[in-house]
């Protein structure tokens, strides 16, 4: 509307504070396809905070009502507190997020660096197999990776649980596309100065990529945390089972059927993303747009 | 503060040769400028001096020894670059002081956490502080220490990229275009500046640009290159009333020489736009030439023994002290000549109304300096010939 008050005339449309027929037209399209788009996203949410306030009985009623009768939130989230070591499959969830992302952090930033900055022969050859390696989908490499670890006698541990994902090709490609787009004088500058290509990665580069590491963090630590297909492959005791994973142990050693105590560990497990990701959002899409990545 | 001496160097990039035998020879102290169109190679000269890209052959040589071998930080040598290249997420303070943390601290010293652990650290970063403090009050910077560069307008982050490059007393200051991403107003301020930095640290400098105004306001000496070759190099005054190529003529002066098409007679003597120009030179009869004409050497007043040429009013820039006259020439090429004249000389012709209809334009063929068709300067045979003949035909 402001850009409409701007103009040297004002239409009778603006006059009475209403947008062009036309362009109110556009808009409310296209509101409708973002409203669609956020049902579909949202609406299992939505059904899952529901029924984690329902009694256990009333879930399977023929009734379509969106409000819960009674609310029985008390029992369903102490239940799942309880019945299941649910902080513990958090804690594990944390530590196994938090060391994939170092180490993942570890290794592709130096990689990103000498693939965007530094020239030496096999640079080609290297980001050639980065980008063939981001071809490779996770399930080619579990087979050999499980036998593997088996070999060393390392299943059902912490290190079973982060090895595949340690190394990131698509944080070495994020990254690199980001430093590609840092100024080489910058980097003269400093290395005229007396730095080395280390402490320029560290004290320079990598202060100024705080926003796609961000974005980066965001992307790794929702994928792991909510990742189910490895720690099923490799973990059998609920000591090391993350929080997806506990969620499904949990699932059979109750009854089954306690789907309101379910989705309140379920709602329990999904909270900290959505909160880590209300807090980190401005920085992640800075990132995201920063990059050209998606 | 050293001397520099840059023997027969050659790079290339690709398949593209950018310096092609460039050899070149700075005194200790002096300002030596490299001017020359975008692309030249110029640039690249002072990369491969700080040693940021390996020459593929020749050498470098600074204070008399050979830096070849040598890192960048080795050289002892500072740069300014045109983005200025400031570290964008430290503070004005930390991006002067990083040179010398850089040589003072050892490297386990300049880690992140570790470092504070020893106990000299806090001793030489003091030290630093008091440094970066003198620097920046000899910039008149002081008040921004504690500021990031996006904070600062261009004038003040050229001054922290002085100050970072000054505060190590490098042996010599490689500039790569420095003043380009000023405005014109700024710009002629810090010439000014940089001169009597330069005067006052007594070091070397070695100063890029594509700005022949720079070049020639700022420089002991220029070196003007072209296609990855130094064409001429030598006092902005030779440059411009000497050139020994017909792209040095065009490229320094503005506004720039006229050129005008002309040939050899018998005798030695250069016609062009149906005049004799009392000149001898070197060449055969029948030779095409170019004729480089400065717009000060064409004339509104006669003078005796200077031919004149006819030419039409095209258009009249007054700059107020000075005014360039816009010229056709009644035989000649159709782009107009420029003739340079003070404000009296142009008053008086239009008062009484020479300007209008033909001019009869007067030209000093003594300052005409004469090119092959290759653009390499002709020799003129010795003077004493050259004078006997022009007051013969002045007669």
């Amino acid at each position: 509307m402001s850009a409409l008050a701007t103009r040297p005339s004002p239409g009778l449309f603006a006059r009475l504070g209403l947008m062009r027929p036309d362009l109110a037209i556009r808009a409310a399209l296209a509101h409708l396809v973002l409203i669609v788009g956020a049902l579909f996203v949202l609406l299992p949410f939505v059904w899952m905070l529901l029924t984690s306030i329902r009694k256990p009985e009333a879930v399977f009623t023929a009734g379509f009502n969106p409000i819960p009768d009674e609310f029985h939130g008390v029992e369903n989230y102490s239940h799942a507190l309880s019945q299941s070591p649910l902080l513990q499959f958090m804690g594990n969830g944390v530590i196994v997020c938090a060391a994939i992302l170092a180490l993942q952090l570890i290794f592709a930033l130096p990689a990103a660096y000498a693939l965007a900055k530094l020239n030496f022969r096999a640079r080609p050859l290297v980001f050639a197999l980065v980008l063939l390696g981001l071809t490779v989908p996770q399930q080619v490499t579990a087979l050999p990776i499980y036998m593997g670890l088996a070999g060393i006698g390392m299943l059902d541990t912490y290190f079973a649980l982060m090895l595949p994902f340690s190394l990131s090709v698509f944080a070495i490609f994020l990254f690199r596309q980001f430093f590609k787009s840092f100024p080489d004088e910058i980097i003269q500058a400093a290395r005229l100065d007396g730095f080395t290509e280390f402490e320029i990665l560290i004290r320079i580069m990598v202060p100024s990529a705080r926003p796609a590491i961000a974005a980066f963090a965001v992307f790794s630590i929702t994928s792991h945390w909510n990742d189910l297909y490895w720690p099923l492959v490799v973990t059998t005791s609920p000591e090391h089972a993350t929080p997806p994973l506990g969620m499904m142990i949990f699932r059979d050693q109750e009854t089954g059927s306690n789907y309101g105590a379910l989705m309140a560990g379920a709602t329990i497990i999904t909270a900290p993303l959505v909160i880590a990701f209300l807090i980190a959002q401005r920085q992640f899409v800075r990132g995201i747009t920063m990059t050209g990545v998606k | 503060m050293a001397s520099l001496s840059i023997d027969r160097v050659t790079k290339t990039f690709g398949h593209q040769a950018v310096l092609k035998d460039v050899s070149l020879d700075v005194r200790d102290g002096e300002f030596l400028t490299l001017v020359g169109a975008s692309g030249c190679g110029k640039s690249t000269v002072l990369r491969v001096i700080a040693g940021l890209e390996p020459q593929d052959s020749g050498s470098i040589l600074i204070g008399g020894g050979s830096v070849d071998h040598l890192r960048p930080k080795q050289r002892n040598v500072a740069m300014v670059f045109q983005s200025y290249a400031l570290y964008p997420h430290m503070t004005v303070a930390d991006n002067i002081a990083m040179p010398l943390v850089m040589q003072r601290l050892r490297l386990a010293e300049r880690l992140p956490l570790l470092g504070r652990l020893s106990p000299r650290r806090g001793r030489v970063m003091a030290g630093v502080r008091g440094e970066v403090e003198a620097v920046a009050r000899q910039l008149q910077i002081d008040q921004l220490l504690a500021r990031k560069p996006a904070q600062l307008s261009g004038g003040q982050r050229q001054r922290v990229a002085l100050g970072r490059a000054m505060v190590r007393h490098p042996q010599m200051f490689l500039m790569d275009e420095p003043l380009s991403n000023l405005d014109a107003k700024l710009r002629v301020h810090m010439r000014a500046e940089l001169t009597e930095l330069h005067r006052r640290l007594g070091s070397t400098f070695i100063y890029v640009t594509h700005d022949q105004v720079e070049a020639m306001t700022m420089s002991d000496r220029v070196a003007l290159m072209d296609e990855g070759r130094i064409v001429q190099l030598g006092t902005p005054n030779d440059l411009y009333h000497d050139p020994l190529d017909l792209r040095v003529a065009r490229f320094i002066g503005s506004p720039g020489v006229n050129v005008l098409p002309g040939r050899v007679s018998a005798s030695g003597a250069v016609e062009v736009s149906g005049v004799t120009l009392p000149v001898e030179i070197e060449a055969e009869e029948g030779t095409s030439v170019a004729v480089g004409l400065r717009p000060e050497t064409l004339s509104l007043d006669a003078h005796a023994g200077h031919p004149r040429l006819a030419a039409r009013l095209h258009s009249v820039e007054n700059l107020g002290a000075e005014v360039f006259l816009r010229l056709i020439l009644e035989a000649g090429p159709s782009e107009p000549v420029i003739l340079r004249t003070a404000l009296e000389s142009y008053e008086r012709s239009r008062h009484h109304g020479s300007l209008d209809g033909v001019i009869q334009v007067s030209l000093d063929a003594r300052r005409a300096t004469i090119f092959d068709a290759e653009g390499r300067r002709i020799a003129r045979r010795p003077v004493e010939a050259a004078v006997v003949r022009l007051s013969v035909s002045a007669e």
